[in-house]
């Protein structure tokens, strides 16, 4: 009997989970880049190599590069959360609770590589979250589980987290873009309103947008940071910060 | 011996009251960093670097050895309090630490956590001090094929080696290599992907692209699983930080081995602290197994956290040496080190012995006060810490964002870096999302330009032959190292994708049996 890990996960779209494309893309286009500035770089002097034999090089290793990633990243879509299949309706961490079930032990919380990506990273079984959750345990329940995850295709949460393929971790556009926005807002406006002005909007349109539920007081709170700032740094210190319209403040 | 007059003089400049004002405050920031999870002392050092540029270049690097190892003192106790590393170097520590706690004893960890720092860094400071004459020597003897040499092994190493997705790390070093070529090229004065823009005449400045791929890419990471995380913000335990006289006995040799593993590995361009950690950990975990420890992976043994502790500050006190003597960064955090370096006008190496030689000797002195420091900071005021962790994420992102900005508009003045900034910022990102390493980018950052020089001079000198690079036994030796790591994890991959392969084809028996 096939299991789920064995057969490839029937997709509706071949892009689903796989995301992860666009930054195969920002490799190539930047491979590109290289290849196209080297080819046509005005070079002076004449030592050899000259300027443009390393970039070049690295646009070759880099279309490599890229085609490997866009090998893998095809072989391996991100499961998606709705191809897995938790215990319907009850929270695990209740059951654990009920049943006086103590956290797991670090197998399962921990990933058998030995080497952890940089932090910061969303790898979900370092830290971040402290989970109390874990994997359905064998019992008959259990097993009708599993059954129904073959026949449909889709796993466990169990099989999940053992498969090479990352679980896919969905982002929130709207705080994400909004934050984006903001910044760019700023960097465009700040020579207009000037240091205090910009930093307290920002800083407020960032804690808005990080889920803050204290809007007015955040008001008072970006104002007196980006004062304090300015008293500081610019008074102190002697950096210079835009004064905008408001002139010689 | 010449080099203990020299830190003696250097410590008298330490103790002046202004340099030793820089030194609290630079332990201050590092350990309030360290123990907020998602920064780094790569990126408060970052972050740090335009706003202190008024300051006396003594000053700024005495602030900024102090945010380095606070950093490595703080990033233990959101994990053992919250299962949360600070840091990545942290993470071999959480695993015992956060059990502890769990079972009442976050005290004792969190004690141990300090003082196996402290002694880490003692003693890598003490072996950076002897050392030194011999470290700068030994620099003389590279030449630039060694150095090309040394630039690839790092390379190779902190994207492939270390990193868990190879493709991801070499891609990651790819785009950072890429960004240095930004500018003009020094040896021929060749504009390069300018693309006529004024302002990247001087290159992509690496202030703007650590603080975007380090601070504006955590925040947009932040923003990105808003909804996440909000329902889940722990809080911590409050907890003093002590430990009985039996504890520290205890956990003496684990400190002691902790170091031994952590010390080597500064030198060796292996990307930080995570091998030595882990290496370290690994190593208590066997040994207790071996004693039939009833604590290790279930009640949480102090040695499994003091051993990691122990390493990740040996590890970062010799790399520092490292960076100082031969100029060669070993990690991220060092690679941004070096930049620091950089701004200044300073160029680490064995030169720098020689012209700052001031500097440099009252900055290895800082060292020592700042352990004392924060030894200081992290046993009595603990509580403090924990405080810091309940800070409200919304506040704390958007007050980075601010200083982030700040820093970048205050080094130019130029709305052009501020879009590089946020441009950089998308980049981190989606670094996170897609789980590529960032390390790998720094390293590309700040090596690829001196593997490049390097490179052409070996090149320039030899007249093209391309066998200078492998002439000199130096050279071979660290060829031979780099193949024979890669191929330590080739196999090591090729092990775990048996595995794992083994298990899936294990699976369907099981599920027959069950039933």
């Amino acid at each position: 009997m096939a299991t789920a890990k064995t057969r490839k996960p029937t997709n509706i779209s071949l892009l689903k989970g796989r995301s992860e494309l666009v930054m195969v893309a920002i490799v190539a286009v930047i491979a590109t880049i290289l290849l196209v500035g080297s080819l046509n770089m005005e070079v002076l002097g004449t030592s050899v190599p000259g300027p443009d034999f390393i970039p070049l090089i690295l646009a070759i290793v880099m279309y490599a590069i890229a085609a490997i990633y866009l090998v893998i990243v095809f072989r391996e879509p991100e499961i998606h959360e709705d191809d897995i299949i938790r215990p319907h309706n009850f929270s695990p961490d209740m059951l654990y609770d009920l049943a006086g079930i103590e956290e797991l032990d670090d197998t399962h919380r921990f990933p058998p590589s030995e080497f952890f990506p940089v932090p910061g990273s969303d790898d979900p079984s370092v830290g971040g979250e402290p989970r109390v959750g874990g994997p359905v345990r064998p019992g008959i329940g259990a097993v009708a589980l599993e059954r129904k995850a073959e026949l449909d295709g889709v796993m466990t949460l169990e099989e999940a987290e053992a498969s090479p393929r990352r679980i896919a971790v969905f982002s929130d556009f709207r705080s994400l873009l909004g934050s984006i926005a903001a910044t760019l807002v700023f960097a465009l406006a700040l020579p207009y309103v000037g240091w205090v002005i910009g930093a307290a909007a920002l800083f407020w349109l960032i804690t808005y947008f990080l889920g803050s539920k204290s809007p007015v007081f955040d008001l008072a709170i970006a104002l007196i940071f980006s004062s304090v700032i300015q008293l500081v740094f610019s008074g102190l210190l002697g950096l210079n910060l835009p004064a905008g319209f408001f002139g010689g403040f | 011996m010449d080099q203990f007059s020299l830190l003696l003089e250097g410590l008298g400049n330490a103790l002046t009251p202004m340099n030793l004002l820089f030194v609290v405050i630079g332990a201050i920031l590092g350990t309030a960093v360290g123990v907020l999870p998602g920064l780094g002392s790569a990126m408060a050092v970052a972050l740090l670097l335009p706003i202190t540029f008024s300051l006396d270049p003594t000053a700024a690097f005495i602030m900024f050895a102090g945010v380095y190892f606070g950093g490595l003192f703080g990033d233990s106790t959101a994990g053992i309090l919250l299962n949360t590393p600070g840091q990545s170097s942290a993470i071999a520590s959480t695993f015992e630490g956060y059990r502890m706690a769990k079972n009442g004893r976050a005290a004792v960890a969190l004690a141990g956590a300090a003082i196996g720092a402290f002694i880490g860094g003692l003693v890598a400071s003490i072996i950076v001090v002897s050392f030194s004459p011999f470290l700068v020597k030994m620099a003389t003897l590279f030449g630039p094929a060694e150095y090309f040499a040394l630039a690839i092994f790092a390379f190779v190493a902190i994207s492939s080696v270390v990193a868990e997705s190879a493709v991801r790390g070499l891609a990651a070093l790819g785009i950072g290599i890429a960004l240095s070529f930004v500018g003009i090229d020094g040896p021929s004065g060749t504009e390069r992907f300018t693309f006529g823009v004024s302002s990247l005449f001087d290159g992509i400045d690496i202030v703007v692209i650590t603080v975007g791929l380090l601070a504006l890419g955590e925040v947009f990471h932040i923003a990105s699983r808003v909804s996440a995380e909000s329902s889940k913000q722990a809080i911590p335990q409050s907890a003093n930080a002590r430990m009985s006289w039996k504890d520290f006995r205890y956990a003496l040799p684990a400190w002691i081995r902790g170091t031994l593993f952590g010390a080597p590995f500064g030198m060796i361009p292996a990307g930080g602290a995570e091998v030595p950690t882990f290496l370290a950990y690994g190593t208590e975990k066997r040994l207790a197994k071996r004693q039939n420890d009833p604590e290790f992976g279930v009640t949480g043994n102090l040695r499994g956290l003091a051993a990691p502790e122990a390493a990740g500050n040996a590890t970062a006190g010799t790399a520092l040496g490292t960076l100082l003597a031969l100029g060669l960064p070993t990690s991220a955090t060092a690679a941004v080190m070096l930049a620091a370096f950089q701004q200044y006008g300073m160029q680490p190496g064995p030169l720098l012995f020689e012209r700052s030689g001031d500097l440099v000797w009252t900055l290895l002195a800082s060292l020592f006060v700042a352990l004392f420091v924060l030894l200081a900071l992290n046993l009595f005021l603990a509580p403090m810490w924990a405080k810091l962790l309940h800070i409200p994420n919304h506040y704390l992102y958007a007050g980075i964002t601010v200083i982030a900005m700040l820093g970048v508009y205050a080094i130019s003045a130029s709305i052009v870096d501020l879009l590089a900034l946020i441009a950089l910022g998308v980049l981190g990102f989606f670094m996170r999302r897609f789980e590529m390493p960032l390390a790998p980018l720094l390293i590309g950052v700040i090596l690829g330009p001196l593997a490049e020089t390097e490179l052409r001079r070996a090149l320039a000198v030899s007249e093209g032959s391309l066998g200078v690079l492998v002439s000199s036994p130096m050279t071979i030796v660290i060829y031979v190292f780099l193949v024979g790591a890669i191929a330590v994890s080739a196999i090591q991959r090729l092990r775990h994708h048996m595995a794992r392969r083994k298990e899936e084809a294990a699976q369907p028996g099981e599920l027959e049996s069950v039933s």
